[in-house]
């Protein structure tokens, strides 16, 4: 079945397979972090991730930013949030061009917004957690807004 | 030999009485009566399993350490029951004052650091390098660039080893850290080699940058040594380490950069936080490490070497054409500028924002532009 | 700060202009055209990945490192071009021999092939719910803190020397650095037992100081390897294997398994240095010799020491009372280790005819 990006059913489908595969994820180590996706449209759309240990352990959909205590947002436009995804769709993983740190580096397409320098570093010490959670919509059937 | 034992057991007519004691089975237990405190320790979550932190408990805490450690001259962990005084004997560890090392969080670094260890020689997938062609000049760049990265980390591990037999041992979760920083960077330093002659080879070191390394080994304390390697020079490799993950030429690479960034971005963290630590228990050495930052700073311009600079904006660009450098300069122009603003945020978060007005990094800049658009 | 460069570069209008040329998109480029030798590794067994082993090729190897370096006092990298005026990061051990041992590329591959992880892969809950009785306990919390102690030594060392050496021994600097990691992951381990178990670390006592002090104040490399790898890590590989057997708890057998296996990849680059080292200079054996018979003096301190030999006869027998009954069984493991300890000498070509650690178990014996 379809599943609608953005929703909340999304990150929540995401969260679901990472708690399902430990494997994967306790060989890449602790986690520790919040974070919070914001997908630019028409309509925003702002969720938070909670990371604790291996698992995701908290996903929510939240109307403004404020008061959230993010380590790290991730912000970037509906388009660039779909290229990423069918790039991991076409490939399993995305192309060098479309990894989070690409994204979030190279011309700032996908901007992090941080308060802190240490909340801002974690979102580069747990990278390869934070990409390989969002790898699993490799084979998710996406309904695009 | 630079230490005898206090005794030669050979002619000691007390331990040979002892000894003749033992064989008779009268064993001295006096030691069961210490008087110790009992603590109750559990894991706060056992996913995590049993963390330093769980351990913070009575004497055992680093909270109940005092600023300055001067009872302990050996090896004893904390918290252990010690020696009468004189009976010590005196390992001579010159780092007593926690300021002079500790960091905010360092125990959860460590425990992250002990979660996130990888191998180089299985976590990398080389069986898939020959699944994709590089043409050879943007190889040979990749090379000349793991050649300068090879290069430079090491000093990561040589820093904290010349520190770290100094510091205490009630200070054992920095020495933990440090000893999983040296590890961590020798993996790097491991990494780029293999790749490299995995590839095209080995190409030029670099003069200007070992400079900069010398710089920072030869620092006069652990504090400004730290200072350098992890606030300034490790959060310049991070930014690097970044662009390096755009402009891999394949997955490979990619995976390369991707698992070193989550190394290099925990020990700046620490840095960060040791810095922190360091203005907030210790401000009077805040012109001291202002001072040495000022020299620091213009060691790391080293670091702009012709051979590094020319080989990033060839990856940048994917080529040696004119279109293709264009674009490489681009890429490159553009993680320069965060290198330096993204120390400045961080100095400024650790209690010196005074970096941003009195640094020479941001003149460099400004030179450097002039000189472009002039 | 200590150093300043000759050359500020910053204050260098070469080195602005030449900057200022590149990003204005005059490159030379003249790097491309250097000569390198291309010699393409790639992993022999898919299973091991891409190792050391697969890298020790032509003039990248370390078959090819001579025994007195004279050409590379930098950080470069080993087969890198070295231009003019590299500075010397103050190397002073430049010598093969002094440090070398042919196994460490490969022990530094097994050390991370076999990482584990204190916090997570031991049974804790099995030290929350205890089995044994208090006088076992403050047992095992004594021979957990020496445990930590022989730990911190085991890394100390390694961070003594390792920045001293060339950086051309890079795989074997590599080895040292595993060494520090394992050392400081084994005093965690040590530590969190002791504290975990209710009755908290125990003494901190004068013969123990006194071995690790003889360990750490040894005047050269060679001799605080020999000391260090084949001598202290044997003694934590007895006492390990022998907790691992006594104590019926599985947190401590888990613990004694693991720790084994780290200590025993030390004790294998010991012998493997001591016997590259003599290999190639014979007569330093001498010195290493008197070394390790003046280091095994300590060891009989703490062998002999009140507090150290009644623990091991408290753990064995499982009870202060039994205690007494138990000195033949820890006679007998010091036996074992004597002559381990004598095996490991002979193979590494520093054999002693007066090895104290051998008079003292004979005389416990007789």
């Amino acid at each position: 079945m379809a599943i609608k990006f953005p929703s909340l059913d999304f990150f929540q489908e995401l969260a679901n397979r990472m708690n399902a595969n430990p494997a994967e994820f306790e060989k890449l180590g602790f986690c520790d972090t919040v974070m919070g996706v914001k997908v630019d449209g028409d309509t925003s759309h702002l969720y938070s991730l909670t990371f604790d240990i291996f698992d995701c352990s908290d996903v929510r959909e939240l109307s403004s930013p404020e008061g959230a205590e993010f380590d790290f947002m991730l912000e970037a436009p509906l388009s660039l949030w779909r290229e990423s995804l069918e790039s991991i769709q076409k490939h399993g993983q995305p192309e060098p061009a479309y990894t989070l740190n690409s994204l979030s580096h190279v011309g700032d397409r996908m901007k992090v917004v941080y308060d802190d320098p240490e909340g801002h570093d974690k979102f580069y010490r747990f990278m390869a957690t934070i990409q390989a959670f969002v790898n699993q919509a490799s084979d998710l059937e996406i309904e695009w807004a | 030999m630079s230490y005898y034992g206090t005794n030669d057991f050979s002619y000691n007519s007390d331990f040979n009485l002892r000894v003749r004691d033992i064989k008779k089975g009268n064993l001295d237990f006096s030691w069961l009566d210490d008087a110790r405190e009992t603590v109750k320790v559990r894991r706060k979550d056992p996913r995590r399993g049993l963390t330093v932190e769980d351990c913070e408990v009575g004497p055992y805490s680093i909270e109940n350490t005092p600023e300055i450690v001067r009872e302990n001259r050996g090896l004893a962990p904390r918290g252990a029951i010690l020696a009468e005084g004189s009976e010590q004997p005196d390992l001579g560890p010159s780092l007593n004052k926690k300021s002079d090392v500790w960091g905010y969080r360092v125990q959860r670094y460590w425990e992250e650091a002990m979660s996130r260890q990888w191998n180089v020689s299985t976590d990398v997938p080389w069986q898939d390098m020959d699944k994709h062609e590089i043409p050879d000049e943007v190889e040979i760049a990749f090379c000349q660039l793991c050649t300068l990265l090879s290069e430079v980390e090491m000093i990561a591990t040589d820093l904290p080893a010349k520190w770290s037999h100094h510091m205490n041992s009630y200070f054992q979760e920095v020495k933990g850290f440090i000893a999983t920083q040296a590890i961590d960077e020798a993996r790097h330093a491991e990494v780029f080699r293999k790749r490299a002659l995995a590839g095209a080879g080995l190409f030029r070191a670099s003069v200007r940058g070992e400079h900069a390394l010398k710089g920072i080994l030869e620092a006069d304390s652990y504090s400004e040594g730290s200072v350098f390697l992890h606030v300034l020079g490790e959060g310049f490799i991070l930014t690097l380490f970044r662009s390096s993950e755009f402009i891999s030429p394949t997955p490979v690479e990619q995976r390369m950069f991707q698992l070193v960034m989550q190394d290099e971005a925990r020990h700046v963290s620490y840095g960060l936080q040791h810095l922190k630590y360091l203005m907030d228990n210790c401000p009077e050495v805040r012109p001291q490490i202002n001072g040495f930052l000022d020299e620091a700073e213009r060691h790391l311009t080293g670091l702009f070497n012709p051979d590094q600079l020319e080989s990033m904006i060839v990856l940048g660009g994917k080529g040696t054409t004119p279109e293709c450098i264009r674009h490489g300069i681009e890429v490159v122009g553009a993680f320069q500028g965060k290198q330096i603003e993204e120390y400045f945020h961080r100095a400024e978060r650790a209690g010196l924002p005074e970096r941003r007005e009195r640094s020479p990094l941001l003149e460099l800049q400004q030179r450097m532009i002039a000189g472009i658009t002039g | 700060m200590s150093y300043y460069a000759r050359d500020d570069f910053f204050n260098n209008p070469e080195v602005l202009e030449r900057t200022v040329e590149i990003l204005k998109g005059n490159l030379e480029l003249e790097w491309m055209g250097i000569d390198v030798e291309r010699v393409q590794c790639r992993p022999k067994d898919a299973r091991r990945g891409l190792t050391f082993g697969d890298t020790n090729v032509g003039g990248y190897g370390w078959d090819k490192i001579p025994e007195k370096i004279r050409h590379n006092y930098s950080m470069a990298p080993r087969g890198a071009q070295l231009p003019d005026g590299l500075p010397h990061l103050g190397y002073d051990i430049n010598r093969k021999s002094e440090v070398w041992s042919e196994n460490a590329p490969e022990l530094y591959e097994e050390s991370k092939a076999r990482h584990w992880i204190p916090a997570r892969e031991v049974p804790w809950d099995a030290v929350e719910n205890l089995e044994h009785g208090q006088e076992v306990e403050l047992g095992l919390a004594q021979v957990y803190t020496d445990l930590t102690v022989m730990a911190s030594l085991l890394g100390d060392m390694p961070s003594k020397w390792v920045w001293h050496i060339n950086q051309e021994l890079v795989e074997l600097k590599m080895w040292l650095c595993t060494q520090m990691f394992d050392a400081a992951r084994l005093a965690d381990v040590f530590r969190k037992r002791a504290i975990a178990g209710g009755a908290g670390l125990g003494r901190d006592h004068a013969a123990l100081g006194e071995l690790v002090k003889s360990v750490f104040d040894a005047g050269n490399y060679p001799c605080a390897s020999a000391s260090a790898n084949i001598l202290l890590s044997g003694l934590m590989q007895t006492v390990l294997r022998h907790v691992g057997a006594v104590s019926t708890n599985a947190a401590d057998q888990t613990i004694a398994h693991f720790s084994v296996q780290d200590v025993s990849r030390s004790l294998a680059y010991g012998i493997g240095h001591m016997q590259y080292l003599i290999e190639q200079r014979p007569h330093v054996a001498t010195g290493l010799r008197d070394h390790l018979d003046e280091v095994e003096n300590t060891l009989v301190g703490l062998l002999g020491s009140p507090l150290f030999f009644s623990n091991l006869a408290l753990l064995t027998a499982g009870s202060r009372s039994e205690a007494g009954a138990a000195v033949p069984q820890v006679t007998a493991l010091f036996r074992r280790f004597a002559d381990e300890h004598a095996a490991r000498r002979r193979v590494s070509g520093i054999a002693s005819e007066k090895s104290p650690l051998e008079a003292f178990v004979s005389e416990l014996e007789a």
